[in-house]
């Protein structure tokens, strides 16, 4: 049965085996220019005060070709998962179901179950390997980049690196397997996978991704010497002060300056310090007078490998479930 | 070996209010080529794959060879199945298709399906999706006889091949079961397919069991009788009516009666098994409440 | 052992003969005909049915039969054999049973009957005296 498997997924595994190395060549010779670029930039050497070192870094590694290799792994980590759903997961078991080859193989003296198993078993592994593969390439080949934007907060770019993109590519090919199966016509599966695995992956860093793991929380007087908004409406002299003292490397939640008795802070201005006749640094004084605390909420840097492992951890379980689902309908429904 | 290779008691399959087979129960004895007919939608292949574990049935139990269909790999070891259309994978060659055999099939006789490959000129490095109907339903009739199965079922295996075709089909399967003696069981909505291949048959009608029985037996208790008009009422008690026609002064019937019929004023002629199963098809459609006979 | 094919079977679906009756018939023909001698081979059951495409017990019962007649005997895990020939005793009453046959057929032309009547007078008078006889 693996064999035979193996045989049906021969042609697929090496089109990805082919493209993964293409990428690989790809990677390498980019990274290539990288690396010069981060010596030349100083960043390499630099131990006190980078910060100039480092934008000059940025700057020449979001520009250019090396620009578009940041961006084009970045998509394609997303994109993968969606292809091992669409490719491998919608047809497995639909094509079967479409062209009555599943009435063949049931013959074989294999249980259902085991048919079912040995092909999850081969296409999930070759899954795993290669959003595995792929997250590895491209994590290492952007790493410096990642750490001079602290881009690992940016919901756009954690879903591609670390262990993430293994959770998905295992969530799509489980839904695709799924959907297959219940819809019974490769194409409309193909097509219900990519729309749901989108939702899925979108809704993520909407609404999820924030309460994986417990958020921490800090509050301290607010330093008006350090505010990065600072807004005053003068029709109804409603104010908004945010602060920026927040934490390095971390990934603000949210970030509000509340009165002594714990409400959000929003004025009103007192006309004598804030106003037209008044400069704006006079106003900030007086907010300063307030005793205003600020009250964050953010993930730091620290939680980035607990967070990868609880929503790869989501998506597994996802996968898992729909899968248990997969193996039910089949033993009892399918026919 | 006497115990019946499928015995069913009460099966019947719904899906959702349409009912594919109602009430069906059978004794089918060991080693017979038993034709399953019935027009198209009548249920046939409802009972099949029911029978080779594809469908589970809704009420009633069945047995296939002692077992529970599809119960587990040894039970799946012993049935050979060729579904119908004679599905095979368009793009695996006839090779890779004999090696999934040989993986999958603790009893896989290699020497008999390379055998069989040969014997109809095929190529084993051809694609499967490159044969005609008829070499393609010849590969699945060697994947499922190379099994060596104690009981092959095949759904309607010669409906779609050509006159020819549909001859080698049934001279190869025929050849197998004289080596090798296992029991068949094949369907068809043509009789005329499978008059010469079964000793047994089973005449399915809107999703019920008409009659079943050994084929030589049918034809010997049935009866064409041509005589004046009559009410078929006063005919003798032991004979039953399947099918009858009147004109203002000839009566014709069809009927089963267990003892030779002795009557100087009725004509008595044996029957074709086509108008048996002709009479049986059109008492199916014309009496409301059909009389379920069995005769074993 | 002789590798002969001696004959080969063939069946008429429409004769309304069952399929295990025509072989027989087709055994003594041959028999009868000569082509059939004392010691040859009839067809292997799984040649006969590769050949007709019928149910192998349907030869089974004929080969069964002819051997009842005592024509043929088994031996075991080799094939069925002629035991017996046919053709002294009836190629010798052909003739004269042919030239009575054909006087008879001239007297019913003569007597007005058209050849569907002389066929139906055939047939009618066949079965008739087959009953009579198994009666």
């Amino acid at each position: 049965m693996i064999w035979f498997t193996w045989r049906q997924f021969r042609i697929p595994t090496w089109i990805t085996a082919g493209a993964l190395a293409v990428l690989a060549v790809l990677l390498a010779v980019s990274g290539h220019s990288l690396a010069g670029e981060w010596t030349a930039s100083g960043a390499a050497g630099c131990h006190a005060d980078c910060r100039n070192a480092i934008s000059e870094f940025v700057q020449q590694a979001t520009n250019g070709a090396n620009g578009l290799v940041y961006q084009f792994t970045l998509m394609l980590v997303y994109v993968v998962p969606a292809l091992i759903g669409i490719f491998w997961g919608a047809p497995l078991i639909a094509r079967e179901l479409e062209t009555g080859t599943h009435r063949l193989a049931w013959n074989q003296s294999v249980t259902r179950s085991r048919w079912l198993a040995t092909k999850l078993a081969v296409v999930g592994a070759a899954s795993v390997v290669t959003a595995g593969l792929l997250s590895w390439a491209v994590g290492s080949w952007a790493h410096h980049v990642d750490h001079a934007k602290y881009h690992w907060i940016s919901p756009q770019t954690y879903g591609a690196r670390g262990i993430v993109p293994i959770g998905y590519a295992v969530f799509a090919l489980a839904l695709g397997v799924t959907l297959g199966m219940l819809i019974r016509r490769t194409v409309p599966a193909m097509a219900a996978t990519l729309a749901i695995y989108v939702l899925a992956v979108a809704s993520m860093p909407l609404w999820i991704r924030a309460h994986l793991v417990p958020a921490r929380h800090a509050t301290r007087p607010l330093d008006v010497s350090n505010v990065t908004q600072f807004m005053f409406n003068r029709d109804n002299s409603t104010m908004r002060v945010v602060s920026g003292v927040v934490p390095d490397n971390a990934w603000v939640l949210s970030n509000r300056t509340v009165t002594p008795t714990g409400q959000v802070f929003s004025g009103p201005a007192d006309p004598q310090y804030c106003g037209e006749n008044h400069g704006p640094k006079s106003c900030l004084h007086w907010v300063g007078t307030l005793g205003l605390r600020q009250d964050l909420t953010y993930q730091p840097a620290s939680h980035f490998w607990p967070m990868q492992w609880a929503e790869t951890g989501v998506f597994v379980a996802v996968a898992v479930a729909l899968l248990s689902f997969c193996f039910w309908w089949t033993r009892r429904r399918l026919a | 070996m006497t115990d019946p290779v499928l015995r069913a008691d009460g099966l019947s399959k719904r899906y959702g209010r349409r009912t594919a087979l109602s009430d069906c129960t059978l004794s089918i004895p060991p080693g017979r080529v038993v034709g399953l007919v019935g027009p198209n939608g009548a249920g046939k292949t409802t009972l099949l794959q029911i029978a080779v574990g594809m469908l589970a049935q809704t009420a009633g139990t069945i047995e296939v060879l002692g077992g529970r269909p599809a119960a587990n790999p040894a039970q799946l070891a012993r049935v050979g199945f060729v579904a119908q259309e004679t599905p095979t994978y368009a793009g695996l060659t006839i090779a890779d298709h004999l090696r999934f055999g040989a993986h999958t099939n603790p009893r896989w006789d290699q020497r008999l399906a390379d055998e069989r490959i040969a014997a109809l000129g095929l190529e084993p490095a051809q694609k499967a999706g490159k044969l005609s109907g008829g070499q393609r339903a010849q590969l699945a009739l060697t994947m499922a006889v190379a099994k060596r199965p104690d009981l092959l079922v095949l759904d309607e295996p010669v409906a779609s091949l050509d006159p020819l075709a549909r001859r080698e089909f049934l001279r190869s399967l025929m050849a197998f079961v004289a080596d090798h003696g296992a029991s068949v069981i094949l369907s068809s909505h043509l009789v005329s397919d499978l008059e010469r291949v079964c000793d047994y048959l089973i005449v399915l009608v809107a999703s019920r069991v008409r009659i079943a029985g050994e084929v030589e037996h049918l034809l010997a208790t049935h009866y064409r009788l041509t005589g004046a008009r009559r009410d078929p009422a006063d005919l003798h008690p032991g004979v039953t009516v399947i099918e009858g026609s009147h004109t203002d002064r000839q009566s014709t019937l069809i009927v089963r009666s267990d003892t030779p019929i002795d009557d100087p004023s009725l004509a008595v002629e044996q029957i074709t098994l086509e108008d048996l199963v002709l009479a049986y098809m059109t008492q199916a459609t014309t009496s409301p409440r059909p009389a379920l006979e069995s005769i074993r | 052992m002789r590798e002969v094919r001696v004959i080969e079977f063939h069946l008429d679906s429409r004769s309304g003969v069952a399929p295990y009756m025509q072989l027989i018939q087709q055994v003594r023909q041959a028999m009868r005909l000569g082509l059939l001698g004392e010691g040859d081979q009839l067809p292997t059951v799984k040649d006969v049915v590769a050949h007709l495409a019928i149910n192998p017990n349907t030869v089974l019962k004929a080969y069964r039969e002819l051997e009842h007649e005592g024509l043929v005997a088994p031996r075991p895990g080799v094939g069925t054999f002629v035991t017996r020939s046919l053709t002294d005793q009836s190629l010798a009453a052909h003739g004269p049973l042919r030239d009575e046959l054909k006087s008879w057929l001239g007297r019913a032309r003569k007597a007005g009957l058209d050849d569907e009547s002389i066929q139906a007078l055939f047939v009618s008078t066949f079965r008739t005296s087959i009953e009579e006889t198994t009666r």
